[in-house]
């Protein structure tokens, strides 16, 4: 009976089996990560913004280079001193409820970011107040200097929300995002797939693509093998082990670009040894980079040439750290460190990281740096790093394998919250405790300006003035893989680990 | 009967209390903290303590425990704390996937393993027995994730009959993660099988059996088969315990949005309510299943009765 039974739904799932056909411009990306939240201003991953990023708008956006440009916003002024911007906005814009976008529609939103109460409430925390100058212009006023603020109005945190979305729904926006995006919020089930439609009368024009939907898919195999058999269109990230397999099919189109995160081991620069710099130095000429991103990293990334990743803006090159052992030695020797020291390394145990780590702990064997090495899941990882003190009684000298995407796309977030004396933990993630009075002279001379020339300025500088410091054993700068079908057009992804996919479209 | 089974329903509440506790305590000492994995890695430490308050982490322990034993006294199992979803709502859009992924797949490895198991001991030494191991035998030892991309690469790429992954409500979809998943209970069941069967085999009453002249076919199903299904119950009850947790590695190789995926991204991010919520659950399907199976044993065993 039990058997009758059992083979009779074998029957039916081979009746079955032939894939639904979809339509021909319905999109499937299929994604290591889960998405989490719809609500902009309540989002802390780039999946899920970037998701956002298709229903909702900014002011200001990201191209694909992470340059910022205006989207909602026709432009906008600032003062002198990098306290007053002002934003003129596009007229004739509808959010998908039909309602209009306009001044009013901005304050709602920024005034819901500064209550404070949303974990991207942090973009708005230097404004002092918004003022609605009429139904078209609106004027930030900061408390003080933030050069960088336009960058925080690019980001997908700062996203606007219909207000009628706001105040009918309130924070069960998250699971109704109504905004004004190529694409209209269809459908979100949690754990599983989001599904967004065409918006017919998106103002930049026609929408090819009918629907896009996103399905988590966490193993890499599983996700190549979705793409291969049609029932994907796009997949990210693309597995840089199974590039093999991937570039051998003909129906499939590899995407690399480099992003803008940066991998580097943290040291504990306040205690000896390695708050000596030419210890530090020592070290970065002992690491030899390119073994590592060859086998540890699968080949997707390319060496680490300044602080800061070329993708972000004001990055100033700085030119590869060379691998030179007897250069090393001799610095080693030279700190009164010839036979070496010990050292604790600690990285999250994900495989990449701790196969970079093992590398780091072989390749500093060879100028006496040893040491036990630790993994641990990224909770445990940071819980470990946000537990040194910088006045520690027993220190621990330490190397761990840190990592860093500055989510605005600006030097300032790709800087400060690592390298400042005011980011030390548990404030900020400056876990190697680094300080330098001329660093953060730098930092703030960087926010005191509006000006990208000014600014660039002072991020050259900063960025020259870091690098012979060495706070960090630089590693490398992560290229983002994705694969697509060869008929998809227009799906691109951001130097950020998000992705664009407004002109999306399958053509035959 | 029935007054056994409500007494047994009754004492399963002084366990799940006890499992609370420590389900409680259990997640509460991991390292590591919500408030920092929901914030994202660039956050800024306002947000963080923010976080935080929000998920009320600031007040101290005992008065966590408190609220939150409190809360489940009125069933209500708290918010996951990264989706800001209902727990409960979160459980039950998974409970389905899992269920209908551990029924199939027990089905599968019920049938078949009990099969190539009673083959093995009916022909004992011969060479039905051999393959019939051969195959159990080989079950057990592959790799579930591999089993589960081979066929996804055999069935899915190459032949198409099947979908790679997902899972949107058609039965085509079961298939593969069913029989990744069957694949291994299936291997377990047999072995299993197998010795319950040469144990029964061994017993005086089937040498009796035989001795009166009952034909072989008769001794084997009716005398044989029915006892040595007993300890084979209580495995299936077992395994079914287990799949109803959810198997991380056919969730994940298949896509599959079940509990086993949410267990393993609630311990990433540590979501504590989840984390306490599964815990209990799995708990009492255990305790539930052995209740089930107690009642099994007495339909299989018209000897056996509860009072």
């Amino acid at each position: 009976m039990l058997f009758k039974k059992a083979s009779l739904l074998f029957a039916a799932g081979l009746m079955l089996a032939s894939p639904a056909y979809a339509g021909p411009n319905d999109i499937i990306y299929a994604s290591e990560s889960t998405t989490k939240s719809l609500d902009p201003h309540d989002t802390s991953d780039t999946y899920s913004g970037a998701i956002e990023r298709a229903i909702c708008q900014g002011l200001m956006g990201f191209d694909e280079n992470l340059s910022v440009v205006p989207l909602l916003a026709e432009g906008y002024t600032f003062n002198d001193t990098a306290t007053e911007f002002t934003f003129t906005l596009r007229k004739g814009i509808k959010f998908h409820d039909s309602t209009d976008f306009n001044a009013e529609a901005v304050r709602v939103n920024i005034a819901r970011m500064m209550t404070g109460k949303y974990k991207r409430s942090s973009l708005m925390k230097p404004v002092k107040e918004l003022q609605v100058i009429d139904d078209y212009t609106v004027r930030f006023i900061l408390n003080e200097p933030f050069g960088a603020f336009v960058n925080a109005i690019a980001h997908p945190g700062s996203l606007i929300l219909s207000p009628k979305a706001i105040a009918e729904y309130g924070d069960e926006v998250s699971k109704h995002p109504v905004g004004t995006g190529p694409f209209i919020f269809e459908e979100w089930v949690s754990g599983d797939h989001v599904k967004i439609r065409k918006n017919p009368d998106y103002w930049r024009g026609e929408v090819k693509a009918d629907s896009i939907t996103f399905r988590p898919v966490p193993e890499s195999g599983s996700r190549l093998a979705m793409l291969r058999a049609g029932q994907a269109h796009y997949i990210y990230p693309m597995p840089a082990e199974l590039l093999k397999v991937a570039e051998s099919d003909p129906k499939i189109e590899i995407i690399s670009k480099p992003s803008i995160i940066e991998r580097y081991l943290v040291m504990n620069t306040q205690y000896k040894p390695l708050s000596d710099v030419r210890v530090r130095q020592a070290i970065n000429y002992a690491l030899n980079k390119q073994a590592i991103i060859r086998i540890a990293w699968g080949g997707a990334a390319t060496e680490a040439d300044s602080i800061i990743p070329e993708n972000l803006q004001f990055y100033s090159k700085q030119g590869v750290w060379p691998y030179d052992l007897a250069k090393a030695k001799e610095l080693m020797k030279e700190a009164g460190y010839e036979n070496g020291f010990k050292v604790v390394f600690l990285t999250p145990n994900a495989s990449n990281r701790l196969r970079a780590t093992e590398m780091v702990q072989q390749q500093l064997k060879e100028i006496g740096i040893t040491g036990d090495l630790e993994s641990m899941d990224v909770a445990s990882f940071y819980n470990k790093l946000e537990g040194h003190k910088v006045d520690d009684a027993t220190p621990v000298p330490f190397i761990a394998f840190g990592g860093w995407s500055a989510s605005t796309g600006d030097a300032d977030w790709g800087i400060r919250p690592l390298l400042a004396t005011e980011a030390y933990p548990p404030s900020m993630s400056n876990f190697g405790f680094f300080s330098s009075p001329e660093v953060d002279e730098l930092v703030q001379a960087g926010l005191a300006s509006a000006d990208n020339s000014i600014r660039g300025e002072a991020y050259r500088k900063l960025q020259e003035k870091i690098w012979p410091m060495a706070p960090w054993g630089y590693l490398h700068v992560d290229t983002l893989m994705a694969a697509k079908v060869k008929n998809l057009k227009g799906v691109y992804p951001l130097p950020d680990g998000a992705f664009s996919v407004e002109s999306a479209e399958l053509t035959q | 009967m029935i007054r056994f089974f409500l007494k047994r329903c009754l004492s399963m509440i002084p366990v799940l209390f006890v499992v609370s506790i420590l389900a409680f305590a259990f997640v509460h000492l991991l390292p590591g903290d919500p408030a920092r994995m929901m914030a994202g890695q660039d956050a800024d430490p306002a947000t963080i303590e923010l976080l935080r308050q929000q998920l009320g982490l600031d007040r101290p322990l005992p008065v966590q425990y408190l609220r939150y034993i409190g809360n489940l006294c009125t069933g209500d199992l708290g918010m996951s704390l990264r989706t800001q979803i209902p727990v409960f709502d979160e459980i039950a859009l998974r409970y389905m996937p899992t269920m209908l992924l551990a029924m199939t797949g027990m089905a599968w490895s019920v049938i078949f393993g009990v099969f190539f198991g009673a083959v093995a001991a009916i022909y004992s030494g011969k060479w039905q027995d051999y393959l019939a191991m051969f195959v159990s035998v080989s079950g057990i030892s592959v790799p579930q994730f591999w089993l589960g991309l081979l066929l996804i690469q055999l069935f899915a790429v190459y032949l198409g009959w099947f979908p790679v992954a997902g899972y949107t409500g058609k039965a085509s979809e079961l298939v593969l993660p069913s029989i990744t998943l069957g694949a291994t209970v299936a291997a377990i069941m047999a072995r299993f099988t197998l010795s319950a069967f040469l144990d029964v085999l061994s017993e005086e009453y089937i040498s009796t059996a035989r001795a009166k002249g009952v034909a072989e076919r008769l001794v084997m199903w009716k005398h044989a088969f029915r006892n040595a299904l007993i300890p084979v119950v209580t495995m299936i009850g077992l395994q079914f315990g287990f799949l109803l947790g959810g198997s991380v590695v056919v969730e994940t190789v298949f896509a599959w949005p079940g509990l086993g995926r949410y267990m393993i991204e609630a311990v990433a991010v540590r979501d504590y309510p989840v984390l306490q919520a599964l815990l209990l659950l799995y708990s009492f399907h255990f305790v539930f299943i052995n209740l089930l199976v107690d009642m099994v044993y007495a339909l299989i065993n018209p000897e056996i009765r509860y009072e």
